[in-house]
């Protein structure tokens, strides 16, 4: 290790504190732990997440103090600039450190902190509103509820206990049910065999008989009578099925057959003529009652498929809600004729499209377009503002043009925007904290063009890409004011220990006052400059700062008491 | 005289820095040229502005300058006295100083209006347009009292300087206590100016302007600060070097 790192003791001081804190954030986790209502399997993970978390609150006072008191222990005859050589280097090894530590790892801490949490909050309400719906004896529901808990952990003594009751609750329930059925008058059961076997083709006949299968109905009830010839009822029976059989026209289902033809015949004129949603609504309804019916099977699909380039199903639409966050959505492109504005209310993006609710779309320019809807899809570069209930295509949700606008559907078919932008805008949507380092870097350029404001992307890549330059700042002024206010005895291990933690929490405010600061600073680099600029700008204010901080230190450490 | 320059010049130095750094983060967020404004009506909000803010700002800077050059006083001066003398003298003439600017060129011109379009900077000292309204409210009082009431904040900014010198075995404490103080001084000051304190006064049957209850509340602080620094800080340190040049 070289010598310097050795006779600085601010990694080693750093480290002392860097474990208090870490520690601090475990004991606080863990009195939280009941309080926030984490679930045990999720506890071990939330503890140390919420440590390190505190470490990371924590660090850039942590830094301040540990310089201070490094500089403090320094010795007395070094210059500020020998003391501050000496520090330079474990210096840039934690800035390299915090920087990894804050850029890669924090992010992800806090998304995986904040599942758990919500997670366990989701696991313990659905077990409450089970345990309520089992006790009101609504069972179904109590099932369902607690599945979503057993989904969330399987082995949770409280989701075991819950489901013990519902599971008794089921069976008393099963047993009230089976004990209603024997409470009913008993069937009359004949023991003699012919008895039993003509009863049967009796009743075969007579569902051949509502089948309109007058031939089978009739060979059926001869059987029957055969069978057992003491019963007059179905001696009746036989002869009123051989009039019947008598007395009829073509069998029924050769005129529903027929029926059944004209109606497809009649669908299929609607697909040809593009009327694709009176052709689906029509193929769905045969589709339910000749389920077997090949053609209409085939003509189904394929009036889905034409119908899709001008509904999409409000099904899909819901799965694709429940299954991604939604965020609001705003996205503006000009192109050399058009300014086109896209809102909406929410939007998620999935793999087929982006789905929006409360959609609004404008054009203006050479060509002006205003209409609003409900539902909306963004699919390539087509625009979809109709949706419409797959089970029950009633059900429609279409756009409302508005006075004055051109309204043709062949102008929402190539948009100068896709999908991929529309995507861009929504990771442009969340909170700037959360887009990865790699994506924010990626794709701040396009942010402006999209009409997403690019001032709080901007701050936030100033804010990661102060991280090093902060730690080197709190570092060399740390070292300048321990120098400046060195005691007159230097401080031993146990002063050290219990009194850097009250410093550290002294430093908490000014830190953060320097944090609001540099993040102010941050946001006017952002709004004055533009994206080519803003990078070089923010790092000509961190090195000009960096220099500040130097001089500013190297001031303060010349006023030493000694 | 020698030390008392150089703290003099220290801290106009300090408040002439602080000053001009915050009014600048003021109106560079202030969005200039985003509304709907005309050039002209531009132009003369920004003239009007950059005089405001400045001033705005003074009271502020008055107490972060005013705790900076405690370190320097602690380090320089051997008696308690001089310090406090020299802060509060310092203090009120600025504070003096600044209400005397505003009664004769802007009579006009109200401290809480100022910043009432809010700043992020000025969000970060809670309580801070609370204790400007004091310096809105001497403005309607004779210029004796004025001055007078002015005192109370100005000697009671300086007698936080036990806070600095507050530990003698490791004088880092009072480094890193000093910041937590301006922001505490700063709150006091607006608990001071709030409409619980007249309350308070009301319920003993001691009905005060706010300025005036403010002026009473620090005048009553200052003794007990006193009293502290006696007892808790360790002397200031030319106190030590005197003494360690006489055992030399």
């Amino acid at each position: 290790m070289p010598e310097s790192v050795v006779k600085s003791k601010l990694l080693l001081i750093s480290l002392l504190l860097l474990l208090l804190a870490f520690a601090a954030g475990i004991i606080q986790a863990v009195i939280g732990l009941q309080t926030n209502g984490i679930l045990s399997r999720f506890a071990f993970f939330w503890t140390m997440a919420s440590g390190l978390l505190m470490l990371a609150q924590l660090t850039p006072a942590i830094l301040l103090v540990a310089a201070s008191t490094s500089g403090e222990m320094a010795d007395e005859k070094n210059s500020y600039t020998v003391n501050a050589m000496q520090t330079l280097l474990p210096a840039l090894i934690l800035a390299g450190l915090v920087s990894i530590f804050y850029l890669l790892l924090v992010p992800q801490l806090q998304a995986r902190r904040n599942l758990y949490l919500e997670t366990s909050k989701l696991f313990t309400q659905s077990l409450q509103a089970g345990r309520l719906a089992t006790q009101e004896g609504r069972l179904q529901e109590a099932r369902q509820l607690l599945l979503v808990s057993r989904a969330i952990d399987i082995d949770n003594k409280d989701y075991l206990k819950a489901d013990e009751k519902l599971q008794a609750a089921l069976i008393q329930d099963a047993q009230q049910q089976l004990e209603l059925q024997q409470s009913l008058p008993p069937v009359q059961v004949q023991d003699n065999d012919n008895w039993e076997s003509g009863n049967d083709f009796y009743l075969q006949a007579q569902q051949a008989l509502a089948d309109e299968r007058y031939f089978d109905a009739y060979f059926l009830a001869r059987q029957s009578v055969a069978m057992y010839p003491h019963r007059q009822e179905i001696r009746n029976f036989v002869t009123e099925v051989w009039n019947l059989l008598q007395n009829s026209g073509p069998p029924a289902a050769r005129k529903a057959e027929a029926e059944l033809y004209e109606r497809k015949v009649a669908a299929y004129k609607l697909l040809l003529d593009r009327n694709y949603l009176a052709a689906y609504r029509a193929f769905l309804l045969l589709s339910a009652e000749a389920p077997q019916d090949i053609d209409i099977q085939n003509y189904l699909k394929r009036s889905q498929e034409s119908l899709a380039e001008l509904y999409f199903f409000t099904e899909d639409l819901e799965r694709a809600f429940r299954q991604h966050r939604p965020l609001p959505f705003h996205l503006v492109v000009t192109d050399d004729e058009n300014r086109h504005e896209l809102t909406a209310e929410k939007a998620v993006a999935t793999l087929d499209g982006v789905y929006f609710q409360g959609l609004e779309y404008r054009q203006s320019g050479s060509t002006t377009i205003a209409l609003s809807s409900p539902y909306g899809r963004l699919a390539g570069n087509t625009l979809i503002p109709r949706a419409v209930n797959r089970a029950d295509p009633g059900e429609v949700y279409n756009e409302n043009w508005q006075a004055g606008s051109h309204s043709d559907m062949t102008s929402l078919s190539a948009l100068p925007f896709d999908d991929t932008a529309a995507r861009e805008v929504l990771i442009f949507t969340e909170n700037p904290r959360d887009i990865p380092l790699h994506t924010l870097v990626a794709n701040l350029p396009k942010a402006e063009k999209l009409g997403v404001d690019p001032v709080p992307l901007r701050r936030e890549l100033a804010a990661r890409m102060a991280y090093p330059f902060a730690t080197i700042m709190l570092v060399l002024l740390g070292t300048a004011i321990g120098m400046r206010f060195r005691a007159n005895k230097r401080p031993g291990p146990l002063a050290i220990l219990f009194g850097s933690p009250v410093l550290v929490l002294l430093a908490l405010l000014p830190v953060e006052l320097f944090k609001a600061l540099g993040l102010m600073l941050a946001e006017l680099a952002a709004q004055y400059t533009g994206n080519t600029t803003f990078t070089l700008a923010w790092l000509s204010i961190l090195a000009v700062f960096t220099i500040l901080s130097l001089l500013v230190s190297a001031r303060i450490a010349s006023y030493q008491n000694s | 005289m020698k030390k008392l320059a150089g703290i003099t010049i220290r801290y106009f130095i300090v408040l002439l820095c602080v000053t001009v750094f915050t009014s600048l983060i003021i109106l560079l967020s202030l969005n200039y040229g985003q509304g709907a404004d005309s050039e002209a009506d531009l132009l003369t909000r920004l003239r009007s502005q950059l005089l405001q803010i400045p001033l705005a700002m003074i009271p502020l800077s008055v107490i972060i300058s005013c705790f900076l050059s405690f370190f320097s006083a602690s380090r320089l001066y051997t008696k308690r006295f001089t310090g406090y003398l020299t802060f509060t003298v310092l203090n009120w003439l600025m504070l003096a100083g600044l209400s005397t600017l505003i009664r004769l060129v802007l009579p006009t011109f109200r401290f809480e209006l100022s910043l009432a379009g809010g700043s992020r900077l000025v969000g970060l000292f809670p309580g801070y347009i609370g204790y400007l309204s004091f310096y809105d409210a001497v403005q309607t009082e004779s210029w004796l009292i004025m001055l007078l009431l002015l005192l109370a904040p100005a000697a009671l900014i300086a007698a936080c300087w036990p806070f600095v010198r507050l530990t003698k075995n490791r004088p880092l404490y009072g480094a890193f206590l000093g910041p937590p103080i301006v922001f505490g001084l700063v709150y006091l000051f607006s608990v001071y100016a709030s409409d619980g304190v007249e309350l308070l006064f009301n319920f003993i049957n001691f009905i005060q302007p706010m300025h005036f209850r403010l002026a009473i509340l620090a005048g009553a602080s200052i003794p007990a600060l006193y009293i502290f620094d006696l007892v808790f800080a360790s002397p200031p340190a030319g106190i030590r070097a005197k003494r360690r040049i006489s055992n030399a």
